[in-house]
């Protein structure tokens, strides 16, 4: 009678430990949480939505969204930079989180590079550069000439990073000048494009594809190298001036040390996802394309871009705060 | 052009009416209204939340269930502002400051049932607007630069400063410490850090809903705590009988113009992008006041008071959707989510949204009355269960609210640091309350601060740094002139009010 509960008691731990071996064998056993830089709404968050959503049954997993507006991402990639390397913590960045802030806040204290375990590359967003019907110029050669004709006369819309620098990058590669025009976000910016009181803006394709098709807005070229796929007319800025090229882009990332094989099932995941045919078509929608990669690819990407975002925004003056 | 619209109306309602997408509808503004009763919890994050759900539906099921829950949280939330001192939202504040003492008086059912005619009057009035008048609406938005904003806003200020119920002194101070708590955060011309104490979560200002839920919410239990036993006043468990729940005749007459004059007001509001229902809801109040014949009525009871602010939040939040769905400018979070479920779906709002995809609109149109209709059947039988929750004592209610207030506020930024700032401007609410210091003059200016100053200079930059833009201008100069009239107005009042206290004074003394 004495030896059943110690065999029993044996049996148990003996469960349990198989149990512990094959809980620390797959990943991923417990829930995901994927922090989204931005506000409920916004297009980082649809995205990441979205992801979640798709990559959920491929991984066998259950993913929960946490959204940590503020600060343009800081806060939320702050978070990431502390989270445990476990693979259960995983974010979105973009060209503001891993590219711009650093150059923003003196608060930002992390490396872009070396505080996290670069995942998959999402997204390539290009922006487009508008200008309003009223100013006499159809194309960005004539804009560029009328701009220099009146320095410091036009104004130009800022409602993120992205515009800030590539306004900057323009004035600095053509010499023009123009003042600036600050928005807490691009949106409010538009009004004041279609009532004719703002000159030019950089711009998501999302913003302005209707304005765009409507004629109540005029596109003079995208920011990437390639034309973008849906609107073929925009001419890239690069035709005209050789070399430009900002773009906006997300991505996921996990803390630095997470473990490779588990960074390398969430990329083939992610992957799939993007380059398949719904997510092909849904990133399309949003005016995004589809820019997927490896995640070592990744790692050299993000520190090609914070040199590149770092000069563009400290040739600007742009002081930390 | 009337013509077509109606007919257009009548083939939307045809859509809305199809059994699958009625469900959605009433799906939507059914967890909407649970949605807006709980405090703080977004209605932005619901519709984020339930975001894939829609991937699978047709595209009008989708908006039909993404904006019921907007509007239907309108609904929900004017409960806990009339039943708990709590605005769910910060539109509901006004309704607060008249509903509340209803309450007290064991009326809360009576003012429950005048905020939900008039919510759906105003509603109903604001649809409207979007289908007869949406391009002349759209048209009037584009002529509203910084420099009309700014002198709007400006005249909405004053007006506001105009709706302490105690001294005025004691308003316009909390009017200024709340411009001054609206100071907090990032300038946007300059990229400054303002006050933020070095702390990053204050780089974005103080939350607005901490703020409402601290002042209003945790200020207020903190004060009643020991005080109150239940909050209707009479004994818990005492029988209220159906007659007492539901508004009389009479008080739907003393409503009933508020309510159109609250509608109008919200409408204006509506249509400009990024001002929203919270300064419309004021004004309206503020409007009241000054329109009403006994105006020290107001702050214990005034049905006019709670009437035309609910009347105007909720025709702002309809009229709202008329710059998101044609210019594809979004007036506000909620809006800029629903433009991306459109999107995913293939459509893109714009200025050709109404021509190329009638059925979607004009459904959406319809179903957004139908809604309303969903929100006044779901809630005026509930009208009786609220006021019989409230019959429970004190001391079970506030530990419950205090619970959601947290969760709610937390769930906005998955912040801890937003609890704190609740509750430490829970303390502030509650010395401001002791003091007798109105609170609601402090969040208009703190909501209206920002909005105030951005405009001012970004009209500044667009005119060059020449002032005389304001007046150049004529819409701006239009609402400037108001302001000068109001202010002139107010003095006359005082001068007058003054003049009877001297000759009250001597006559009192040349009797001595």
């Amino acid at each position: 009678m004495a030896m059943r509960p110690v065999r029993l008691l044996a049996f148990v731990i003996l469960v349990l430990l198989a149990a512990s071996a094959a809980y620390a064998d797959t990943y991923p056993s417990r829930p995901i949480k994927l922090i989204v830089p931005a506000t409920p709404g916004s297009a980082t968050d649809v995205i990441g939505r979205f992801l979640t959503e798709r990559i959920a049954k491929p991984l066998d997993a259950t993913f929960f969204v946490e959204n940590v507006g503020g600060a343009f991402g800081s806060l939320a990639t702050q978070q990431l930079a502390k989270s445990a390397p476990d693979g259960y913590t995983l974010s979105i960045g973009t060209n503001s989180t891993h590219g711009a802030n650093v150059f923003l806040y003196k608060d930002v204290t992390y490396d872009n590079y070396k505080d996290f375990s670069p995942v998959a590359r999402l997204t390539r967003n290009p922006t487009i550069l508008i200008v309003r019907p009223g100013i006499p110029a159809k194309t960005l050669a004539e804009f560029i000439q009328y701009a220099k004709a009146n320095p410091g006369k036009l104004t130009y819309g800022v409602g993120n990073s992205a515009g800030l620098a590539n306004a900057h990058l323009l004035m600095m590669m053509t010499g023009l000048q123009a003042t600036q025009v600050d928005y807490k976000s691009p949106p409010a910016a538009v009004v004041d494009l279609l009532g004719g009181r703002l000159d030019f803006m950089y711009l998501d394709p999302a913003l302005v594809v209707v304005h765009i098709k409507a004629g109540t807005l005029r596109p003079l070229g995208v920011t990437s190298t390639t034309r973008i796929k849906s609107l073929p007319d925009i001419p890239a800025i690069a035709e005209t001036l050789p070399g430009y090229e900002l773009i906006g882009w997300t991505a996921v990332f996990a803390p630095a040390g997470t473990p490779p094989e588990i960074v390398a099932k969430l990329n083939k995941a992610i992957v799939d996802v993007i380059n398949g045919p719904d997510g092909n078509d849904y990133l399309k929608k949003l005016g995004m394309e589809p820019f997927p990669s490896t995640p070592g690819e990744l790692g050299t990407y993000v520190k090609e871009q914070t040199a590149k975002w770092g000069d563009i925004l400290t040739k600007a003056g742009v002081e930390r705060q | 052009m009337i013509g077509t619209s109606l007919g257009n109306l009548w083939y939307g309602f045809g859509v809305a009416l199809q059994p699958s997408n009625l469900m959605w509808s009433f799906f939507g503004v059914f967890i909407g209204n649970l949605v807006g009763v709980l405090p703080g919890m977004g209605v932005l994050t619901t519709i984020s939340i339930l975001l894939p759900l829609t991937y699978a539906l047709s595209p009008i099921a989708a908006v039909l269930l993404l904006a019921g829950i907007f509007y239907g949280a309108q609904y929900g939330a004017a409960v806990c502002s009339i039943l708990l001192n709590l605005p769910c939202h910060p539109s509901h504040v006004v309704t607060c400051i008249d509903a509340y003492p209803l309450t007290r008086q064991g009326k809360g059912g009576m003012a429950l049932g005048i905020t939900m005619m008039s919510s759906f009057v105003g509603a109903s009035v604001g649809i409207i607007i979007m289908v007869l008048f949406s391009s002349v609406v759209v048209a009037l938005a584009l002529q509203f630069g910084p420099a009309e904003y700014f002198s709007l806003l400006l005249f909405g200020l004053l007006a506001g400063s105009t709706m302490s119920k105690g001294d005025p002194i004691k308003g316009v101070a909390m009017m200024v410490f709340g411009m001054l708590l609206g100071v907090v955060g990032t300038d946007v011309t300059s990229g400054v850090f303002r006050f933020t104490f070095g702390i990053l979560d204050l780089s974005d200002g103080i939350e607005l809903v901490a703020l409402a839920l601290g002042l209003f919410g945790i200020g207020e239990f903190l004060k009643s705590v020991n005080k109150m036993v239940s909050i209707q006043g009479n004994s818990p468990g005492m029988h209220v009988r159906a007659r007492e729940m539901l508004p009389t005749l009479a008080d739907i007459r003393v409503a009933a113009w508020p309510t159109v004059r609250g509608t109008l007001i919200g409408a204006i509001f509506g249509f400009l992008p990024g001002t929203g229902p919270t300064p419309a809801s004021f004004i309206s109040y503020a409007a009241e006041k000054k329109l009403s014949k006994y105006p020290e009525r107001f702050g214990h009871g005034a049905i006019e008071g709670f009437a035309s602010s609910e009347a105007s939040t909720h025709s702002c939040v309809q009229v709202d959707f008329i710059p998101t769905l044609t210019l594809g400018i979004p007036g506000e979070a909620v809006m800029a989510l629903l433009l991306s479920a459109l999107l995913i779906k293939g459509i893109q709002p714009g200025p050709q949204f109404i021509s190329a995809h009638p059925s979607i609109f004009w459904g959406l149109v319809a179903s957004f009355w139908i809604g309303n209709v969903m929100l006044i059947i779901l809630n005026i039988p509930l009208i009786g269960l609220w006021v019989r929750l409230l019959s429970l004592p004190y001391r079970y209610i506030y530990p419950s609210a205090l619970f959601f207030i947290c969760i709610g506020v937390w769930s906005t930024r998955s912040s801890l640091v937003l609890v704190a700032e609740t509750l430490i401007f829970g303390i502030v609410g509650y010395v401001f309350a002791a003091l007798e210091f109105e609170i609601a003059p402090l969040l208009l200016g703190f909501v209206l601060e920002p909005l105030v100053e951005e405009n001012f200079r970004r009209a500044m930059i667009f005119s060059r740094g020449d002032l005389a833009t304001f007046v150049e201008r004529p819409i701006s100069a239009a609402f400037l002139c108001m302001t000068v009239l109001l202010l002139a107005v107010q003095s006359i009042g005082l001068a007058r009010l003054a003049r009877k206290k001297i000759s009250a004074n001597a006559s009192a003394t040349l009797a001595e």
